[in-house]
């Protein structure tokens, strides 16, 4: 009985393999095509403390043009001095910043747990920390609520002799609520003051869902909470 | 815990059975149908066609559709159609000098790997002059058959669509309400419906299933030509003397154009080249180029079509050719041409357009300062980064990138977006003759390409006609994707005083999505007679459904 079990239940696993890899051979994905990016020479920064990059690393990201077409497995990384998006040419052996007018948004990681998604910012401009065309990471892109962060770094000029230049990064939160945004902190409190009239059903949504620790995925949690509930109205 | 596993294993099966199960189609099976308006064409007129593919592969790959017309040996005219909604619909043109006879339409598509896939269906056209010497030199050769498609009415196919109208004849110029029904069958094509004009035939049993005749068409050898799932232009680079194909050569494919763009490929060891158009629409003037221009090479663009048939073995039998439908036909088509209905335009496609160098860095035109005779003075007056430099007998532009201080002494120099490499050729465009100038000084990149800095000329007629072909370039029209317009007749109004003899009512590929029910109301013409109500699709098994109802205009 054992022997038939021992055989049938490999059959069995071979014939599921066999019925999948069927339906895969079906499910054909479409040939990469090669799509062609516009940018122009990045010179790099010299004489710098401090990384102007949001991560030092080249990372895989996915390109999404304006013309439809998608730039896949590119090697990355943002400029958050500059506010522009760098690649790496590899046929061209050179590092070039991407027009920001061909993009419409690139996702950095793409398919992983610490991928980041980032658009171009359209509302209205916010002085000296937003503008129209920023990159922006979208951490919620909800139907009336938006939660996203501007990564944004200055470089403060040396003041001793032989000291170099000093790049100084910050992270500034911003909630979109029926359009209009709005600078928060990065903490739970801080949509009390978005929405001083709902601070109850706040409160309630973050002790029923145990979200008061603020950390940015609690952050989110309770955006979403907040988005998607119909009796929160605003 | 062993039943436990044979469960997780009877579990994961099951779900591999019903996901294969959902695709009632086998992986590789398609069905293709193709759809004409009416079952008669006069020359002059237009076939409106829709074509629809059911297919147990996922096809969304499937885009591109090549539909023409062919004669014997010919290729009459043809289109090139984008799928929407899961289908395509468009119109051919019907040439008026085209003969009396019996012409196929086809309608292909390819794949990743160049093989095609075609539908075909043969057609009467009669020639609204009378000339029909092709059709009288077929019926003299024994080779050839009689075929009365005119009298092929449609039937009805299936349970799963039904239609009807509220009478079995109406008047002319009355509106006619046409309820189509379905059920739960899924259409992923869609449904079309459309109203025509038929021949007075007593019982239905003249329709015949389509591909009887269709298969005994006759092709000319094998087609290699590759057709793929997506708009190429393909070619060949030889030398000019030695006949040797060129590789590694690049080859530039650009259009007249105020905002630059091109496209480019390399050769590969065949010297052949492929260009991607699937952002091309219409009619295109093109230029093609080689990036080399010290050897003399020769271009040879492919045609993007097949080869047509060799022999139709069919000619249009003298009686239909003298029946009164045929009179009428002919008759009703003179009176549209001399009373056409209005075309819409077609919805222009909202493409994203980006000069390939970028935004320029300094843009002038020359229109605002005083007029200059040639681009030299041009440049030495106007242009405030780029000079036109004489060293050692040669004649090379200099852009300046003033920022860091480069000097760009090979740049792109383009004119209406067409590169051009001597800067010789520039001199003929005089200050009335530019536009706008716009200087690019900037190291750049687009895609593999290495931009050093550009100077693109707009020239005041846009279409490059100011200076002549660069050498190692030819220029030729180029037929891209066609933009559908929606059929004119569906919505001739009521009390309109217009001379309305539509033998076509009604013809819409795609009902917009229903329920159960959809009603639909139809305007007559004033021409009488037999009509047929069809509604068609392709249900999720690949089944032709068909539902007709006639009715009478009287």
């Amino acid at each position: 009985m054992k022997q038939v079990r021992n055989i049938i239940i490999p059959g069995i696993f071979v014939l599921i393999l066999l019925i999948f890899s069927y339906g895969a051979s079906a499910a054909l994905t479409a040939p990469q095509e090669t799509v062609k990016l516009v940018g122009k020479y990045y010179a790099l920064p010299m004489g710098l403390e401090g990384s102007p990059y949001l991560f030092d690393d080249w990372l895989s990201g996915t390109i999404f043009l304006k013309n439809g077409k998608v730039a896949r497995d590119t090697r990355i990384r943002l400029d958050i001095v500059t506010d522009e998006l760098l690649f790496y040419h590899e046929t061209l052996k050179r590092v070039f910043v991407v027009d920001k007018a061909t993009i419409d948004s690139f996702v950095v990681n793409p398919g992983r747990s610490d991928s980041m998604s980032f658009v171009k910012y359209s509302g209205e401009p916010i002085r000296f920390k937003l503008d129209s065309n920023s990159y922006i990471q979208m951490l919620y892109d909800g139907k009336r609520m938006d939660f996203f962060i501007r990564h944004k770094a200055d470089i403060v000029k040396a003041t001793e002799s032989n000291s170099k230049n000093k790049v100084f990064s910050r992270t500034f939160f911003y909630v979109t609520v029926n359009g209009k945004t709005e600078e928060i902190k990065p903490r739970m409190r801080s949509f009390y003051s978005v929405f001083p009239q709902k601070k109850k059903e706040i409160r309630r949504l973050v002790s029923e869902y145990k979200l008061k620790r603020s950390t940015r995925e609690n952050m989110v949690s309770l955006i979403k909470l907040l988005d998607q509930s119909k009796e929160f109205e605003f | 815990m062993n039943k436990i596993r044979i469960s997780i294993f009877l579990f994961i099966g099951l779900v591999g059975f019903t996901s294969v199960a959902q695709a009632r189609l086998l992986p590789g099976e398609n069905v293709f149908q193709l759809q004409l308006n009416k079952s008669l064409f006069v020359s002059g007129e237009k076939i409106w066609f829709k074509n629809s593919l059911v297919s147990g592969d996922k096809s969304e790959h499937n885009n591109i559709l090549f539909v023409d017309l062919c004669g014997e040996g010919s290729v009459i005219s043809s289109r090139i159609l984008e799928r929407e909604n899961r289908h395509w619909q468009g119109d051919i043109v019907i040439p008026d000098s085209l003969e009396t006879g019996i012409y196929l339409l086809r309608a292909y598509i390819g794949d990743y790997n160049g093989n095609s896939a075609m539908v075909t269906q043969l057609v009467t056209i009669i020639n609204r002059f009378g000339n029909n010497q092709g059709n009288q030199r077929r019926k003299e050769n024994p080779h050839y058959q009689p075929l009365n498609l005119v009298d092929r009415v449609p039937q009805s196919s299936g349970n799963g669509l039904k239609a009807f109208v509220n009478s079995e004849s109406f008047k002319t110029k009355e509106p006619i309400e046409c309820r189509i029904e379905k059920g739960s069958s899924v259409f992923p094509s869609g449904i079309s419906f459309n109203v025509y004009k038929v021949p007075e035939i007593e019982s239905g049993d003249s329709a015949v299933s389509q591909n009887t005749y269709e298969t005994k068409v006759e092709y000319a050898g094998t087609n290699e030509l590759k057709i793929y799932n997506r708009l190429t232009l393909c070619g060949k680079v030889t030398g000019k003397i030695s006949k040797q194909p060129v590789a590694d050569e690049r080859v530039f494919f650009s259009v007249p154009d105020s905002i630059p763009q091109i496209n480019y490929a390399t050769t590969d060891s065949n010297g052949v080249f492929c260009f991607d158009l699937d952002e091309y629409y219409g009619d295109q003037d093109v230029i093609v180029q080689t990036y080399t221009k010290n050897v003399e090479y020769e271009i040879t663009l492919f045609s993007g079509f097949l080869n047509p048939p060799s022999k139709i073995p069919f000619y249009i039998p003298g009686e239909v050719e003298k029946s009164q439908f045929v009179a009428d036909a002919i008759q009703r088509a003179q009176l549209q041409k001399a009373y056409p209905l209005q075309e819409e335009k077609p919805v222009e496609k909202n493409s994203f357009r980006y000069p390939f160098y970028g935004v320029a860095s300094n843009m002038v035109f020359p229109g605002k300062y005083i007029e200059l005779n040639d681009f030299e003075e041009i440049a030495k007056e106007i242009l405030p980064l780029c000079r036109i430099r004489k060293e050692k007998g040669k004649e090379f532009c200099r852009i300046v990138d003033p920022t860091n201080f480069i000097n760009f002494d090979n740049p792109w120099l383009l004119v209406d977006g067409v590169p051009v490499y001597d800067v010789k050729q520039l001199s003929p465009l005089n200050s009335p003759k530019i536009k706008r100038v716009e200087t690019q000084a900037q190291l750049r990149c687009y895609g593999d390409l290495l931009i050093e800095g550009a100077v693109s000329v707009i020239t005041s007629n846009g279409h490059f006609k100011d200076i002549p072909l660069p050498v190692n370039a030819i220029r030729t029209s180029l037929q891209t994707i066609y933009l559908p317009v929606e059929f004119p007749g569906n919505h001739f109004r009521l009390g309109q005083n217009f001379a309305d003899f539509r033998d076509v009512l009604y013809w819409k590929p795609l009902l917009e999505p229903f329920a159960q029910t959809c009603t639909l109301s139809v305007n007559s013409s004033y021409e009488k007679g037999s009509y047929v109500a069809v509604v068609e699709g392709i249900d999720a098994d690949g089944t032709v459904q068909r539902a007709v109802c006639k009715f009478k205009l009287e």
